[in-house]
């Protein structure tokens, strides 16, 4: 009998059957394989190859130079500065959510989470607005630097701040997930013990947070790493550069011909990012099973109350709402210095971005049927996936998964200088190059939006009862005719979660399209970005408050359905 | 005619053998209870049957045609088979309706046809004013009826009941039971059956298969299962037999031996064998003696109470004889049916009126896989 058992153990599954199933999942692979990882090969065959010869040549002239050289130290001191600071704010944050009986939880997580919904360029620029000389609210205050000065953000020291301030609803995500998976009889048993809470939070509750907290700090840092928007509106000014302003000014300036070069700037990124995400792996393990019901029973403030509530309010009041208020009331003013009155308000910078302006009007157009195709297609392709990832179990749609995670990974502007290198060459038989048109554009968005649709998705799939796909089967019903009849409708909620998640990153972002725009294909983020660079700021602050309304309109149709979602699909629900 | 053979079936996860060399016949209309403890195989064979998983050894046919063996996997949806999961897996965005004619729609049944099947099939489980629900307006008895219903309009050869009566209460579930053997009769479908529990296996199934540990324990009709089990296992797992070592001393006729158990002489059904001998005891099977009325020796075992429980109309004293326990020094409790309850700690003895000889264990199959 041992020797039966250990003949069969011998004999490994076999990846692929030839079955219609992975028909399915053997389209998909092709898929993922083409719009996210063949640009991000390219990328490594672009840097190694484009000297005949000489792999390393590349590396190593970009090495030599002190642009690079001073961009890569900036990028990584910024970057740990602002990791730093988003590790302590989420923390804190998650701790005080997670574990008081503080009222008016739901808004204060909405607020803190806002730099989630809101693309990092307008909250830069939201910032700017609040601290410069021209700050509506510090005027008010009396607080505002003298007119004509530096504004203080333009700066590695602003860049570090906001991005910090930006990244640590990351880090709260994470700690909040890891905080809620705590086992409850964990604390309840410490609490029999004698504990009081200050000790069982020092003695019991951080020492279990801490893989959460170090993989949330590892995942701030690669977000910081490959951030474009905030760097560009504070960096660019204040003569600041980091390695993906950098690219961005490199390619803008010199067009394609530097391609080689920036090539091996995307590498350093990529392998910065690498780095992070590794870290990731090793110190954090995911949190095995995250139910409602498990839930800490919060412990009451008390007296601390006092100090605790007002604290908070202050902080969400200072570091979100204000940058938001400067950004509206500058949206409603004739012209940067004009002090806002009532007489003074006017309409005419939304008259102008959305009657006047072709190239604003164009771009609300363009982003919102890009947002809208990467989200529908996304959720299209992540339907079957899902269903063979978290259903199925299949091994091959694990490998996918893991695929499709990479060109989301690796920061935007690499991915765009990927896509870039594979689709300038005219395409093959059909001799036209999509270069400069919105396809390129278009392409690129599917290649990061699909891990966003999927993980919804995928999750809807892990509580459904695998027995109403097996009963499908038994009735005979072929697998497109359960995912149309049978599966689609179980998890449409979470299917429509997913398109809506894609749309609303795709409709504001700038990192990728800020290198694959072209006149005529314009995205709102960079029609945003080029009014601010061009010095109209208001008309910029009228565009960016429009774009927040539609996504703050969305983000309530998603809380409007959460009740039907897994619970995590929607970050900003307490 | 058999409707489903199933020849030397194995299958493994891993390093785990979940079925090894299960090998049945069922006959068209038979009602066939797989019966086991959890963990045994019986789910994995179910889900071979079904088509879900693939085996690693061995093949199925259902009716005429080979369905799963070597290079040969029939997917689920082209094997028209009928299947009760025990979740129900109702489609919570259809209607009953919807639930029951889904399996026609896809079938491409003309409408006229498809509105009589599910209008027989809602009928047949007495459902058919609850044609416009959704599965969350229904209760779990409900539930229950569409999903057999669902199954049934298929009208399919052979339907697989995946412990289907395991989330409904004690009083539903003899309901049901009783619909079951109905169906079954009039349908003359195949039905296949896995159950945990003994007792609904005996009641409904015209031949048990007892599985442990992925093999086949006995395929037997219920009486024979009760009276003659084939191993120990389904001696101590169907109806809770006790098992006894006894010596064997001779065939007294074509039925019975004489043997020794405890310090007695009795008589047990079943054939001499070589090798260790074992017999299965019903509590009722024992006699409890508490009066001093002096008796033969050689004819009762003395024994001492340890505690006794009302078990409804009679009780079972727990007794233990000094001179029984195992080889290991384990102690023999023994569970003995008395209709008058004796004291705790009185000494008493017994008398066995009846047993099984349980035939001579079968040397573990050493075929290679």
């Amino acid at each position: 009998m041992a020797f039966a058992t250990r003949a069969a153990a011998g004999r490994r599954r076999p990846l692929l059957r030839p079955r219609g199933d992975h028909l399915f999942l053997l389209l998909i692979l092709a898929y993922v394989a083409v719009i996210g990882l063949w640009p991000l090969l390219r990328l490594f065959s672009e840097t190694f190859t484009s000297v005949p010869g000489q792999p390393f040549a590349l590396l190593q002239e970009m090495w030599s130079s002190h642009s690079l050289q001073r961009a890569l130290s900036n990028t990584i001191i910024a970057s740990l500065g602002a990791t730093l600071i988003a590790t302590i704010i989420g923390t804190l944050m998650a701790l005080v959510i997670g574990l008081t009986n503080l009222p008016g939880k739901s808004l204060a997580v909405f607020i803190f989470l806002l730099p989630l919904l809101i693309p990092p360029q307008i909250t830069a620029m939201a910032w700017t607005e609040f601290t410069g000389g021209n700050s509506p609210v510090l005027q008010l205050l009396n607080l505002a630097p003298a007119p004509g000065s530096a504004n203080p953000l333009y700066s590695g020291y602003g860049i570090t701040l906001v991005m910090g301030i930006e990244h640590a609803a990351i880090v709260f995500l994470t700690v909040r997930a890891s905080l809620y998976s705590l086992p409850r009889d964990l604390i309840e048993a410490a609490q029999l013990a004698g504990a009081g809470p200050k000790r069982i939070t020092r003695k019991i509750i951080l020492p279990m947070l801490q893989p959460a907290i170090l993989g949330g700090a590892a995942l701030a840092f690669v977000s910081a790493i490959g951030n474009f928007g905030v760097p560009a509106i504070l960096g660019i000014p204040g003569r600041y550069p980091m390695l993906t302003t950098l690219v961005y000014q490199q390619l803008n300036g010199f067009g394609p011909s530097v391609l080689g070069s920036v090539s091996a700037v995307s590498l350093v990124l990529v392998a910065l990012a690498a780095i992070g995400l590794g870290l990731k792996a090793l110190l954090s393990t995911r949190p095995a099973v995250i139910e409602r019901g498990a839930a800490l029973h919060p412990f009451p403030l008390g007296g601390w109350m006092v100090i605790v509530l007002p604290l908070l309010w202050l902080w969400l009041i200072i570091s979100a709402l204000m940058p938001l208020l400067s950004l509206i009331t500058t949206s409603f003013l004739p012209a940067i210095g004009v002090p806002l009155t009532a007489a003074t308000a006017t309409f005419d910078n939304y008259r102008f971005v959305l009657l006047n302006d072709a190239g604003t009007r164009r771009a609300f157009v363009n982003s919102f049927a890009l947002a809208a195709a990467a989200g529908v297609l996304s959720a299209l392709i992540a339907l079957p996936l899902g269903y063979f990832l978290a259903l199925r179990r299949s091994r091959l749609a694990r490998l996918i998964d893991l695929l499709a995670d990479a060109p989301y990974a690796v920061p935007g502007i690499v991915l765009a200088i990927g896509v870039i290198l594979v689709l300038l060459p005219p395409l093959p038989y059909l001799h036209v190059s999509l270069y400069g048109t919105i396809w390129i554009i278009l392409i690129a968005y599917l290649a990061r939006s699909l891990p966003l649709a999927l993980r919804p998705t995928a999750a809807a799939f892990e509580q459904l009862d695998r027995a109403l796909d097996e009963a499908g089967q038994v009735a005979g019903a072929g697998l497109v005719k359960r995912l149309r009849r049978i599966l689609m409708p179980s998890v449409a909620p979470s299917l429509m979660a997913g398109a809506i998640l894609v749309f609303m990153i795709a409709f504001t972002e700038l990192t990728v399209s800020a290198l694959l725009w072209s006149t005529g294909h314009e995205t709102l983020g960079v029609v945003v970005f080029m009014l601010h660079g061009e010095g109209n700021t208001t008309a910029a602050a009228a565009l960016a408050v429009l774009m927040i309304l539609v996504i703050t309109v969305l983000a309530l149709v998603m809380s409007a359905v959460s009740r039907w979602l897994p619970k995590g699909v929607v970050p900003w629900q307490a | 005619m058999a409707s489903v053979i199933v020849t030397d079936l194995g299958k493994n996860f891993g390093r785990h053998q979940a079925l090894s060399h299960i090998s049945l016949v069922a006959g068209s209309g038979e009602f066939i209870a797989l019966l086991g403890p959890s963990g045994c195989g019986k789910t994995t064979l179910l889900r071979l049957l079904a088509g879900f998983e693939r085996p690693d050894h061995g093949s199925i046919e259902l009716g005429e045609t080979l369905v799963a063996g070597r290079h040969v996997h029939v997917p689920p949806e082209k094997r028209n088979i009928g299947m009760v999961f025990q979740s129900y897996a109702l489609w919570p965005h259809m209607t009953v309706t919807e639930n029951v004619g889904f399996a026609l729609a896809v079938r491409h049944l003309p409408r006229a046809e498809r509105r009589k099947r599910i209008d027989e099939a809602l009928e047949l489980v007495g459902l058919g004013a609850y044609a416009k629900r959704r599965p969350a307006q229904l209760s779990g008895g409900q539930r229950q009826r569409v999903a057999l219903a669902r199954c049934l309009a298929m009208r399919p050869p052979v339907i697989l009941l995946d412990e289907p009566l395991a989330n409904l209460d004690a009083h539903l579930r003899e309901a049901m039971q009783q619909e079951f053997r109905r169906l079954n009769r009039e349908l003359k479908s195949t039905f296949i059956y896995v159950t945990h529990d003994h007792a609904e296996a005996m009641s409904l199934a015209d031949r048990v298969l007892v599985m442990a540990e992925g093999r086949v324990q006995q395929l037997a009709a219920p009486v024979e299962l009760y009276r003659e089990p084939a191993t120990r296992m389904v001696a101590e797992f169907i109806g809770g037999s006790m098992v006894l070592p006894a010596r064997l001393r001779r065939q007294v006729d074509e039925h019975h031996v004489e043997a020794e158990v405890g310090q007695q002489l009795c008589h047990l059904r079943g054939t001499m064998h070589e090798g260790k001998a074992l017999a299965s005891f019903r509590p009722k099977d024992l006699e409890l003696l508490t009066g001093t009325a002096p008796v033969q020796p050689g004819t009762v075992t003395p024994a001492r109470v340890l505690d006794v429980i009302y078990r409804g109309g009679s009780y079972i004293a727990l007794v233990q004889a000094e001179a029984m326990q195992w080889e290991n020094g384990d102690a023999m409790p023994l569970r003995i049916a008395t209709d008058f309850p004796p004291q705790i700690g009185a000494a008493v003895a017994f008398r066995i009126r009846d047993g099984w000889l349980l035939p001579a264990e079968k040397p573990k199959d050493m075929r290679a896989n």
